[in-house]
């Protein structure tokens, strides 16, 4: 599929009216495709200075309620109050109504308050996946016109800005920035989960992804970062190191990829 | 890969239906595909079949919330066959996750396992369960498993070593707090740790690290046995 048709068919799920997130048939996100590529890991195992990274497809907004909603009620052991205390802490949905639906959440905002457990397993359940850290930061590098978006001048900066701009409740998905492979909103709305939550260590010898917490948020970490100047990219490492799959937060999404 | 999914729901709604315990081990659902695919097969047993007059499959209660059971998708074990932990209840297991290749840390990871064992009264050894399982989902065929296992004396009762699918393999490895990075060379950066389950698949103790004292792991086993 092409970016633009991509780019029209995210545009035409947003057009349709709130009403309709009710339904139990929510079209899932259209995908794009990202051409691979190696991507520099702000901290990578010691050795690894680029991930290489096979072509994928991406959602091209993150995952809304409605259509978690609709995987909810197709998958009930994934309902809110139903999932086992290992898969989802107690936040789980914790926005949503209780009886079974949405309540007053926002069918077209990013799903948050879920954990990584759920996150997979709604991704398979479209015969997707959570996109790797690789994947995902390799995606999330491109700026409004180049794949790399560092060579666009001030790139650092908007990002930032994104970040630090989001509202507390994100609103709706695919009405923030866009990048260069039609992507929507890779900064401006949620962080996101990544499938290999927890894999990135300093070195290939630390014990524990703490040691990397400890040194991300003692700043001695940065000493082996890639980039020093990118914040924003040092702020989403910071916090995905600090996760365990069972957290749901509310200012935590995710979308699919394949 | 949907039947993945499918099997995890499946079977998680069996283990929350309490009818696994009852089930677990029954082992007839044929041979798994040796190419570590395991994932994607479906136990028979999973299915929820509580219904009335089926007395016999009465469990022994609900799975406690932090139960590591509720990863109830079917793992491929060194002799091919299909492996659920589900089918561990009722007794206190040692995991430790590692992969074939690795020739630092994960042969000591599996002494520390050994060495659990061997510091149990004799008598009570053969009543806890030992799990391996590999990050290398495609390298480390239950053949490759069951030599490795051999290798080392360790492919005998008691001793699990499995392989199942990346999303399970990670699944597993978030629940024990495992981190792991796959380098490209068949090699994985990865944390190294050994995590003690009680009856019902809850953590009850964790070492992490290498070289740690032993000892509060066999003090776990012996306070659940």
């Amino acid at each position: 599929m092409s970016r633009l048709a991509a780019a029209l068919l995210a545009l035409a799920a947003l057009a349709a009216p709130c009403a309709r997130a009710e339904a139990a048939d929510v079209a899932p996100t259209a995908m794009v495709q990202v051409a691979g590529g190696e991507v520099a890991l702000l901290l990578p195992v010691e050795g690894e200075e680029l991930a290489t990274v096979a072509p994928f497809a991406i959602d091209a907004t993150p995952v809304t309620n409605a259509q978690f909603l609709a995987f909810v009620r197709d998958q009930p052991e994934w309902a809110k109050g139903a999932v086992p205390r290992v898969f989802a802490d107690e936040r789980y949905l914790a926005h949503w109504g209780d009886a079974g639906g949405l309540g007053a959440a926002d069918p077209d905002a990013p799903v948050t308050n879920v954990s990584w457990f759920a996150a997979a397993a709604y991704c398979e359940a479209r015969g997707a996946r959570l996109p790797t850290e690789a994947e995902w930061e390799l995606a999330a590098r491109a700026g409004a016109e180049l794949a790399d978006g560092y060579l666009e001048p001030g790139h650092r900066e908007r990002v930032l800005a994104l970040v630090s701009g989001r509202a507390p409740v994100p609103g709706p998905v695919g009405r923030g920035e866009v990048n260069a492979y039609g992507v929507h909103d890779m900064h401006g709305l949620v962080w996101e989960w990544v499938f290999d939550v927890g894999a990135a260590m300093n070195t290939a010898d630390s014990r524990s992804a703490g040691d990397r917490r400890l040194r991300l948020l003692c700043g001695g970490g940065s000493a082996g970062a890639t980039d020093t100047s990118d914040y924003a990219a040092f702020l989403r490492y910071a916090f995905r190191s600090g996760l365990t799959g069972d957290y749901a937060g509310g200012g935590l999404g995710f979308r699919c990829a394949s | 890969m949907t039947r993945t999914l499918r099997a995890l729901l499946v079977a998680a709604t069996a283990a929350s239906a309490t009818l696994l315990a009852a089930c677990g081990g029954d082992g007839t659902t044929g041979p798994a595909p040796a190419d570590s695919r395991a994932a994607e097969v479906v136990p028979a047993h999973a299915a929820p079949a509580h219904h009335a007059g089926h007395p016999s499959a009465l469990p022994a209660g609900e799975l406690p919330g932090t139960s590591l059971f509720h990863l109830a998708s079917a793992w491929t074990d060194q002799d091919g066959a299909p492996f659920a932990l589900p089918d561990l209840r009722g007794k206190p297991s040692v995991f430790v996750m590692f992969y074939g290749d690795c020739t630092t840390a994960c042969p000591l990871l599996v002494k520390a396992a050994e060495d659990i064992e061997a510091a149990l009264p004799a008598e009570l050894r053969g009543q806890v369960e030992f799990v391996m399982v590999t990050f290398a989902t495609e390298a480390d065929t239950p053949a490759k498993l069951k030599a490795y296992a051999a290798s080392k004396g360790l492919d005998r009762e008691g001793w699990r070593w499995l392989v199942g699918s990346p999303l399970q393999t990670r699944q597993l490895a978030t629940l024990l707090g495992v981190q792991y990075r796959a380098l490209g060379d068949g090699m994985f950066a990865h944390s190294n740790v050994v995590t003690v389950l009680d009856r019902e698949g809850v953590p009850a103790t964790r070492l992490e690290g290498l070289g740690v004292a032993l000892d509060p792991a066999v003090a776990a086993i012996l306070s659940v046995l």
